[in-house]
Formats: structure tokens, C-alpha cells, sequence
């Protein structure tokens, strides 16, 4: 049971069951919530396991290349265990010279081959090519199932420290919203239903490791979204949920058809996530300019989940429009997809291109500008909830930052600020959810002390707001200040590609200004607490609102243990991550070598 | 005694020049011979026909259930066609074919009507009449494709092309007192046979230039041995003009049945008048029809240039007619025509119109990859497609019957709040307008994604040789990409207007449990095509075009 495929599938077999017309409402909710713990309990049993896994998916693709070798008709001769190794001498002879074909070249005999053994040739040399790469140690719990040969797409999954945190944050945080729901007694099942598949489609996206099954899983996530919105959303959901629809899909196929162009380049083909972060890096051989184009449309692909300016105009209103759960959900993971995919797939298969000059400063740029834009855009909202959403917008500006610095330090930081923006953001949003039940309105002018009358709710309030301010005993600090420091590191040869010279573009002032970012954030969110929980009682209906009520402690308390937890220990989940990370870090930086 | 028998008997009659002879000895047994092979299709003829006049015999209110006869019918021939799957030959003297390519086409027309003959049961469009005369002409056009599918010579072509418009003339204007079905049909008829006639036209260019209506001899149109002494820049010069309008000609009554521009304008009136079974029928059979002839003509094209001996004057007209080239033009344009015309559409029917002629843009995209070195040729990636276009359009046209059938209206707005009142329904109606999108896990998503991958492996290969039109396939790439995003939100209106929107009245909307079969049928096969790919890639790979 404690596998990735059953982690990613309970939800929708949760969803399968709870779509049969015997359940009462009650027990609709009921046995959602009891399949979100469960995928929580895989998810957690996943996570503590990790670092013990015996298989690395160097083993596991050894393996299912050695049932491959044995299986195929090359002769008698290979057809024996001892004969694995002469087949490998013989056949996956490395590519000598540039002849514009990558990674392997095919075997003199190719021609004399039976089509059978030429797919054999090509899965056992896409195998080879795989395993050698260094991120193959840190994954663990693969999967690896043919799926459709023709078109050699593999249903093959795997995680490593750099994906196991987000999959148990998807985990987590659907749990908390699935609950945090149980008021929503419109359409209720179709609601949990699409609640659960949103689920599934996340997890897988974290999950695939074959280019083909994260474009299909990257997809699955907009549909529920699209209804999530526009069914149960605000008063200008219909706008939103379409906006939202069209803005990421335009994203995907940009991103379908630079996986295609990668698929058909690289030799053998392949959509193998590992063959790719081998192969692809010399794209640069057969075409000078090839790379910086996939780059380029799959950091557009990105760049709209991200969201990055000037693809970001779609987050203020889905997050608006949407209810309180689905902006929980859209903020705290669907945002970190956009990360996902430049951490998994922009940085380590092009790493030309993403430590070129150019798109060094076009990325930290993005990330300034996104960091301190988004701080001025918040500064400026009345609607607390959208003051959230540019909020979000600025504190993914730092995932970019540190992204561009491509230093340990910054990788790092980058990661966890993705994890603990997943953490304070979504808090942020079920704050924001918990105030907007009991007043109706998000306008910020109106407001004013809650804190008389909702001590506990503006206790943890209080936690969040600083957890995402940056204060110190918090998460937000610890990866802000990693961003930051990654970002500055001026050790000459290994420092932040942003602030050294030569390979670097020596532009410190990115980095200062991106500082900026830290003052405006603590400027509207001292001021929001200001205008919402001090001062006193504007209105009098105030005076009669409960404080919180089972569910809602449920979503809050968790996440507020988890914004302290992580501000005083981060170890847990940086000693996690290091190790995945600095080896892509690694493979990026290889790059700048040649 | 047999008529070769009489003639060796008694001898040709007085003033006879050698034709009677002929006829006897080659074309009489060439004629029984091939008679054998065409089982399937005397098959569907006489059930036709048995079912016409057997309407005449019973009382008004059972002639629907009529359609169980039709149903019988298309099944009846699956057998003859699996056996014969593997043979390949020339029937009735080089006017059509028997492979594996005419096979699975004369099979997908015959399964495939089988829900427009469901759809046509339960519609209440065509209920009370008599449905024998319905479903003799629909088995008649059935007829028509399967001829479509074989024929290798331009009279069968057209004959064949014929046969199916006719029929599809005669049953978009089925409902006689129907104003809009009566304009749709004249509309049809005078657009066909322009069309028809435009193509005859270019067929007899071409059989001047060629010398024989074979489409295997396609690309000799310098066949006379006098031309060969002529001067051969001025003579290239001079028939690659014909040439062109030749292939613009033929081009023009394919174009007009596959609903691609420039011979699209059609579509939008006709689809909208029918009776929507029958639409239903024109926007899958009919076009699929349309493709396949088109996909043995161009793929012969490309095979007889192939074929040129080197030497020959026609070889250094060809490098000059750069047809696929075109044909990524027209593919853009239709693609974007009609994505662009159905953003404004809030009748249903027109809306899947334009939706049809935009997807027969993107099918072009498979015409142009014919006789290449696309590891992803024309063949299969249009097969996949047709049978993803199939399981989606008939899904979605199955809903919106039996939504019509209760509302008596395709209009989207009258959609409003059906996923109360149809919840199944509009889930399926849902699933098929995110297939239409092409969003996974639907089929339709495979089919552009295969499209898709056949044409950037060529824009690579070409790229890597140096040859500019490299640019062309990556142009055509980005356009069906561009075109997806777009139409994402015009069928996303029906699903807004189903679950978005509040509905005046919340009462259940039940349908027969034959339209839930149909709806349900489609779903599995729009589901199976995504998952389970690999298998239906497999038939569609080893397709075999014996011309």
C-alpha cells in the first residue's frame, strides 16, 4: 500500500466511491475526508521512509534493463545473466564523436535488426542513459510500467527530497481544506468529487518522472479547477474560471510541444525524464540555438503557473473568485507546480540555457520585479483577499531568485520557500476564509479589532501574517533569508551566478532591490493587522462573532504548529532535501564548466 | 449457358470492332471475379433494399423499429470484411482496390452508423414518419463510402463521391415541411454539385495529362512519348499550370467533403437544417468519407512521384508543385476559420459546424505529412484521429439529440443548469467538449498529440537537412497548438452554461435507455483510446494502401 501509485489513486477511488447515489451527505463528506487521511497516512509513511528506501531507480531501471536485454532476440548467447555485461559491451557503445546524434549511437547492425529488437535497443539504450545520471540515486519508490510502446511513454514514477515534501503537503493540505469544506451544502458531492481528482491530478504532477505523464497529469488539474472556480466561486467567477482555464492551457501546449521537439531530438527517442536530463544537456551540439528556445517555452509554461510577471494577471481573480478551499489549494500547491517543473525540468535537461547570461538576469529580473511589484500591488488592495493573492505573487518572486543564483545556498532556499509559502500562504487564504463567513465582505476599510472578540483566531492569524512576513522563529525567515543569502554569495567560482562576475552577471543590484521586498511585505501586513485585529470594534454586528469553531481549528492549528516547528527545527526538511538538491544543483552548474 | 459460352458458340455479331470480344473474354470474367470480393457491399445494397420495400408492407407506427434491421445490416458484412482483411489485389480492372486500408474504412462506416442509426430511432425530429425510405438511403450512403474507401480510378472516385452526397442531399432535406431542412438541402445540392463538377473537371485535366484515370499513374502527366522531344522548360512550364489547376480542381471536391476552406461554406447551413441525427452523420461518416479518398489519392500522389522513372520530364515538374506546402496553408486556415467563426456561436449545431471544420483542419495536418520521412505518417495519424473525432462527436451530438428531444432547442443558452436536470449527461457532454479540446485523458487529446508529434518529427528532419519548409511544419505546429487554446473557450460556454448557470425550472430530464447506451458507448471509447492506445496504434500503423 505504501506506494506512490496507491498514494496518487486513493483519492480517485475515494472519488469513485462517494459518486455512488447511496451515500447521505453527511457520509459523502465523511468518507472524502477518511480517503484524504489515508492518502495523508501513505503520503507520511512515504516521507519517514524516504532516506531508508533500499531501491535507488539507478537499481530499479538496472533491473527492468536486464529483464529488457533478456527477454529480446540477439542471440543465444546474451540470453544469460553473465551475457547482461557483453551485451552492454557490445551494443551501447558511448557516442565517439559528434555526429549529431546524442547519447548512444545505434549498433552497425541496426538495419539486420528485427523491429522487435530495434525497440529493445532503443528502451535498454534509453535505460543506460537514465541510470547514469546522478539524480538516479536520490529517487526512490519507482514505478515503471509501459504504457503506450508506440509511442515509448512509460508509466514511471519516482520521488526524491525535492518532491516527497510537496506530495506530503498536497496530502496535508487537501485534508485540511476537504474538512475545512463541510459547510459547502451546495452541490456538495460533485464538489468533494472534484475536490479528490484535483488531488490525484497534483500528486501524480510531483510524482512522473516520463515528460508524457506529467504533461497528462499537469492537465487533469485544470479541470477540476475550472468547475471548482466557476461553480462555487465568487460573484465574478465565470470570468475567472475561464480566464484561468485559458491563460494555463495556453502554458501547456507551449510546454507540449517543446516536450515533443525534445522527444523527437533527443537519441533514442525518449520522454523518460532521466534519459532527457542526459541527452538534452548537449542539444547544443546539433543546433546552437535549440536549447534557449525549449527554454523559453517551458519557462513560459512555468512562468503562468508560477506566476511570473507579466503571466501573473490570472491569480488575482481565480484566487478572488474561487472559495476558500480551492484558493487554499491554488496557493498552496498549485503555484509550487509552476516551481516543480523549473527545479525538474527547465534547470537540470537545459542547463545551457539556464546559466547563460541572458536568462540569468531575465529570471531575476522576473524574480525582482515579482517580488517588489507584488509587495507594491498588495500594499495597494482594499479586498483582503486579493492583498493575499499579490502577496503570493511576491513571495514566489523569491523561489526565483534563489532559482537564478544556482548555488546551494539558493537552490535550497528556493525549495523551501516553496514548501513554507505553501504553509503560510495557505494559512493566509483560510484566515482570510474564516473572517469573510462571518463578516460577508473582504473590504479591508471596514474592519477593525477583531482581536477583542476573536482573541484565538487573531492568535494564529498573528502566526501566519509573520510566518509570511519573514519574522525570525518562523518558516517564511529561514527561506528568505537562503534566498537572499544564495542570491548574494559573492564567493568567486562558486557564488551566486547573480552576483559574480564571469559566468555571472555581477548585477548586486537585483538583490538589493529585491530587498525591498522585505520592508514593503512587513509595510502591508503590519498594516492589514493594523486595519483588521487592532483598533476597536468598528461596526457593531462585530461584536457578536464567534470565534472559531471545530473545522476551523482543525485547518489552522496544524499549519500554525507547522509555521513554528519549521522556523525553530528547519532541519527536518532541509537535511531532506539537501541531498536532491545539491545534486541538481550540481548538473546545472556542470554546465558552466564547458 | 454463360455469355462467353454463347459468343465462342455463335460468334460476334456483324460489324462488331473487337468490343463485344473484349468484353467477353476480359472484362465479363474480371467482372465475376471481383464480384466475389464485394460481398460487404451487395450486402448493405440488398439489406437496403430489402428494408425499403419491406416498410411498404407493415403499418406506419412500427416502421421506426426499422432501425433494428438497419443495425442488422451494418453487422452483417463485419464478417466478410474480417476475412478478408489480409488479401490485397485490384478489383473490377483498376477501379478499386481490396486492402487492409479499404477494409477498416468500409468497418468504420458500417460500426459508426450504427449510432447514427440509434440516434435516428430515438429522435424526435424524425418521428412518425416512415423510416424505411431513411434508412435505404442512409444504407445507401453507407454504400457510397465503402466504394469511397476502395476506389483507385477517378470514375470510381467520383462515382462513389457521388453516391454519398446524394444520399447525404436526400436525407439532410428528410423532413419535408421543414423550412430550414428544405434550404439546407437545396443549399447542399447546389454546393455539391458545383463542387462535384468542379472536380469532374479536374479529372479530365488530369486524365488529359496523364493518359489513364488510375491514380497510381497520378504523377506521369508527361506520358505521351512525343512530348518527350519538345523542349522540357517550356513544356514544364506550360503543364505544371494545368498541373496546378488540375490538383486545385480535385482538390476543390475533396475539399468540399472533407469542409475544409476554401469549400467549407457549406457546412454551417447544412449541418444546422438537418435533422441532427443526420448532421451527426455528415460531420463523422461523411467527413471520415471525404478523408479517407483523400488520403489514398495524396498518398498515391507521393507513391507515383516516388515511383517516376529518373529521366522523366514529369520528375522536374514535381520538384516545382509543391503541394504539401499548400496543403499547410489550407490546413491553417481552416483550423483558425474555423475555430475563430465558432467563438461567436450560440446554436449548438453550428457551433459543432465550425467545430468540424476546424477539426478538419487539424486532420489536414495528416495529409501533409504523406510520403515523407515522418516516422508518424499521414495514414495512421488520421485513422487514430477519425476514431477519436467518431467517439467524440457522436457522444457529443448523442447528448445534445436527446437534450433537443426534451427542450426542443440546440440553443446554448437554453443549456442552462442541465447538470441538474441531466447530471449524466452533462458529464458526458463534458468529457466529449474536453475531448473536442483536446485536454487529456481523452481521446481526443491523443489523437492531436499524435498529429502534433508527426509533424514536429518532420519539421525536425527537415530542419536538420537544411530544408527551409522546416519552418512551414513548425508554423502548422504552433498554429494547431495556438487553435487548441482558442477553442477551449467556446466549448467551455456549454459547459458554463450547464453547471455555471441557474436553470428556470429543476425538474429531471429523462431519456431513453437507448440514447444512455449511445452516450455511455462513446465515453468508453473516447476513455479506451486514451489508455489503451497502444492497441488501436498497432492497427493503424500496419494499415496497408495497395496503390
Amino acid at each position: 500500500m505504501t506506494t506512490l501509485s496507491w498514494c496518487i489513486f486513493v483519492p480517485l477511488i475515494t472519488a469513485g466511491i462517494i459518486l455512488l447515489p447511496v451515500w447521505p451527505r453527511t457520509l459523502v463528506k465523511a468518507i472524502s475526508v477518511l480517503g484524504a487521511l489515508l492518502t495523508l497516512v501513505i503520503a507520511s509513511r512515504l516521507t519517514s521512509g524516504y532516506k531508508s528506501a533500499p531501491v535507488s531507480a539507478r537499481e530499479y531501471l538496472a533491473d527492468v534493463q536486464e529483464r529488457v536485454i533478456l527477454s529480446s532476440d540477439f542471440g543465444p548467447d546474451y540470453r544469460n545473466p553473465e551475457g547482461i555485461a557483453r551485451w552492454k559491451q557490445d551494443y551501447l557503445t558511448p557516442r565517439a564523436d559528434a555526429s549529431g546524434k546524442l547519447g548512444l549511437q545505434r549498433p552497425a547492425s541496426w538495419n539486420e535488426l528485427s523491429p522487435a529488437a530495434q525497440d529493445a535497443w532503443s528502451e535498454a539504450a534509453e535505460l543506460q542513459l537514465a541510470m547514469e545520471v546522478k539524480q538516479a540515486e536520490h529517487l526512490r519508490y519507482i514505478e515503471y510500467v509501459p504504457w503506450i510502446p508506440q509511442f515509448k511513454v512509460n508509466y514511471f514514477l519516482g520521488v526524491d527530497g525535492l518532491s516527497l515534501p510537496l506530495i506530503w503537503l498536497t496530502a496535508l493540505l487537501s485534508l485540511l481544506c476537504l474538512v475545512y469544506s463541510w459547510t459547502i451544502d451546495r452541490g456538495t458531492k460533485g464538489y468533494y468529487v472534484l475536490f479528490l481528482l484535483l488531488e490525484t491530478g497534483l500528486i501524480g504532477v510531483f510524482c512522473a518522472l516520463d515528460f508524457f505523464l506529467f504533461y497528462v497529469f499537469w492537465e487533469v488539474v485544470l479541470l477540476p479547477m475550472y468547475f471548482l472556480i466557476g461553480i462555487w466561486g465568487g460573484e465574478n467567477r465565470i470570468y475567472a474560471a475561464i480566464k484561468f482555464f485559458i491563460y494555463t492551457l495556453v502554458g501547456s501546449v507551449l510546454m507540449l510541444v517543446v516536450m515533443l521537439v525534445m522527444f523527437f531530438v533527443a537519441e533514442p527517442h525518449t520522454f523518460n525524464l532521466l534519459t532527457l536530463m542526459n541527452v538534452a544537456p548537449r542539444f547544443g551540439e546539433i543546433s546552437a540555438s535549440l536549447p534557449y528556445w525549449l527554454f523559453a517555452g517551458l519557462m513560459i509554461g512555468f512562468a503562468i503557473k508560477l506566476p511570473v510577471f507579466p503571466f501573473h494577471t490570472w491569480l488575482p481573480d481565480a484566487h478572488v473568485e474561487a472559495p476558500t478551499a480551492v484558493s487554499v489549494i491554488l496557493a498552496g500547491i498549485l503555484l509550487k507546480m509552476g516551481g516543480y517543473g523549473f527545479f525538474r525540468f527547465s534547470y537540470p535537461m537545459l542547463p545551457e540555457p539556464a546559466t547563460s547570461k541572458f536568462f540569468i538576469a531575465f529570471i531575476a529580473i522576473l524574480g525582482m520585479i515579482n517580488i517588489v511589484y507584488g509587495a507594491f500591488c498588495a500594499l495597494a488592495q482594499k479586498d483582503f483577499k486579493k492583498l493575499v493573492a499579490y502577496s503570493s505573487v511576491s513571495h514566489m518572486g523569491y523561489v526565483l531568485l534563489g532559482l537564478a543564483a544556482v548555488t546551494y545556498t539558493g537552490v535550497a532556499g528556493a525549495a523551501l520557500q516553496m514548501f513554507n509559502h505553501g504553509v503560510s500562504s495557505a494559512m493566509l487564504f483560510l484566515i482570510v476564509g474564516v473572517i469573510y463567513e462571518r463578516a460577508h465582505h473582504r473590504d479591508l476599510t471596514r474592519f477593525g479589532g477583531i482581536a477583542l472578540q476573536m482573541p484565538i483566531y487573531t492568535g494564529l492569524a498573528t502566526i501566519g501574517f509573520f510566518a509570511s512576513l519573514g519574522l525570525p522563529g518562523l518558516n517564511g525567515f529561514i527561506s528568505e533569508v537562503l534566498c537572499f543569502m544564495g542570491a548574494f554569495d559573492f564567493t568567486p567560482e562558486k557564488g551566486s551566478l547573480i552576483s559574480i562576475a564571469g559566468p555571472g552577471i555581477a548585477s548586486r543590484w537585483i538583490v538589493y532591490v529585491s530587498l525591498l521586498g522585505i520592508v514593503l511585505a512587513a509595510v502591508y501586513i503590519l498594516w492589514t493587522i493594523q486595519r483588521v485585529y487592532l483598533g476597536n470594534i468598528r461596526n457593531e454586528a462585530y461584536k457578536r462573532f464567534p470565534d472559531l469553531s471545530g473545522r476551523e481549528y482543525f485547518a489552522l492549528v496544524p499549519l500554525a504548529a507547522l509555521c513554528i516547528l519549521l522556523g525553530v527545527y528547519p532541519r527536518i526538511l532541509t537535511d531532506f532535501m539537501d541531498g536532491s538538491l545539491d545534486s541538481m544543483t550540481d548538473m546545472v552548474r556542470a554546465a558552466l564548466r564547458n | 449457358m454463360t455469355f462467353p459460352q454463347i459468343l465462342a458458340a455463335h460468334g460476334p455479331p456483324a460489324g462488331d470492332t473487337g468490343a463485344i470480344e473484349n468484353f467477353a473474354s476480359q472484362v465479363y470474367p474480371a467482372i465475376l471475379e471481383s464480384l466475389e470480393h464485394f460481398g460487404p457491399e451487395v450486402k448493405v445494397a440488398v439489406a437496403a433494399m430489402v428494408i425499403l420495400l419491406f416498410d411498404l408492407l407493415i403499418p406506419l407506427k412500427y416502421s421506426k423499429h426499422l432501425a433494428w434491421a438497419a443495425i442488422v445490416a451494418c453487422l452483417l458484412p463485419l464478417g466478410d470484411i474480417a476475412h478478408h482483411y489480409e488479401e490485397k489485389g485490384s478489383l473490377f480492372l483498376g477501379m478499386t482496390a481490396m486492402d487492409s486500408f479499404a477494409s477498416f474504412f468500409k468497418a468504420f462506416f458500417l460500426i459508426g452508423s450504427i449510432p447514427v442509426i440509434l440516434l435516428s430511432y430515438i429522435s424526435k425530429q424524425l418521428e412518425g414518419r416512415r423510416m424505411g425510405e431513411y434508412y435505404f438511403i442512409l444504407l445507401s450512403s453507407v454504400f457510397g463510402g465503402m466504394l469511397m474507401a476502395s476506389s483507385t480510378h477517378f470514375l470510381m472516385l467520383f462515382l462513389s463521391l457521388e453516391i454519398l452526397s446524394v444520399c447525404s442531399y436526400i436525407l439532410v432535406g428528410y423532413v419535408r415541411n421543414d423550412r430550414r431542412g428544405a434550404e439546407a438541402a437545396l443549399k447542399y445540392i447546389i454546393y455539391g454539385s458545383i463542387a462535384a463538377a468542379i472536380m469532374a473537371y479536374g479529372f479530365s485535366l488530369w486524365f488529359g495529362l496523364t493518359g489513364s484515370g488510375e491514380i497510381r499513374n497520378l504523377a506521369r502527366v508527361l506520358w505521351d512519348p512525343a512530348f518527350q522531344d519538345l523542349d522540357p522548360d517550356a513544356l514544364i512550364l506550360r503543364t505544371g499550370v494545368t498541373v496546378a489547376f488540375a490538383l486545385l480542381f480535385i482538390f476543390a471536391g475533396l475539399a468540399y467533403k472533407m469542409s475544409t476552406v476554401p469549400m467549407h461554406f457549406w457546412a454551417p447551413d447544412v449541418y444546422d437544417g438537418a435533422p441532427t441525427p443526420v448532421t451527426a452523420f455528415l460531420s463523422v461518416i461523411s467527413k471520415a468519407a471525404g478523408f479517407a479518398i483523400s488520403l489514398r489519392f495524396f498518398q498515391s500522389l507521393a507513391s507515383s512521384i516516388e515511383n517516376l522513372e529518373s529521366g522523366n520530364a514529369a520528375v522536374e515538374l514535381w520538384n516545382a508543385v509543391d503541394w504539401r506546402l499548400i496543403l499547410i496553408v489550407i490546413s491553417i486556415l481552416t483550423m483558425t476559420l474555423g475555430n475563430f467563426a465558432a467563438l461567436w456561436q450560440t446554436n449548438l449545431k453550428r457551433l459543432m459546424a465550425y467545430s468540424s471544420i476546424a477539426h478538419a483542419g487539424y486532420l489536414m495536418m495528416g495529409l501533409t505529412l504523406l510520403g515523407t520521412a515522418a516516422q508518424y505518417g499521414g495514414k495512421e495519424t488520421i485513422t487514430f484521429y477519425l476514431l477519436a473525432y467518431l467517439a467524440m462527436n457522436f457522444g457529443a451530438f448523442a447528448v445534445v439529440i436527446l437534450i433537443e428531444n426534451r427542450l426542443g432547442s440546440v440553443d446554448v443558452g437554453d443549456y442552462a443548469g442541465i447538470g441538474r436536470r441531466a447530471p449524466y449527461l452533462a458529464f458526458a457532454l463534458t468529457v466529449f467538449l474536453f475531448s473536442l479540446i483536446g485536454v487529456p485523458p481523452t481521446a481526443g487529446f491523443m489523437g492531436k498529440l499524435h498529429l502534433l508529434m508527426g509533424v514536429v518529427d518532420l519539421g525536425r528532419i527537415l530542419e536538420s537537412k537544411g530544408d527551409p519548409q522546416a519552418w512551414a511544419y513548425y508554423l502548422l505546429a504552433l498554429a494547431a497548438i495556438a487553435n487548441t487554446a482558442v477553442s477551449a473557450y467556446y466549448y467551455l460556454k456549454v459547459a458554463k452554461a450547464m453547471y455555471f448557470e441557474r436553470a428556470a425550472s429543476v425538474e429531471e430530464l429523462r431519456s431513453p435507455l437507448v440514447g444512455h447506451a449511445v452516450v455511455t458507448a462513446m465515453l468508453v471509447l473516447t476513455f479506451y483510446l486514451c489508455f489503451y492506445a497502444g492497441d488501436i496504434l498497432k492497427t493503424t500503423l500496419e494499415l496497408d494502401m495497395s496503390v
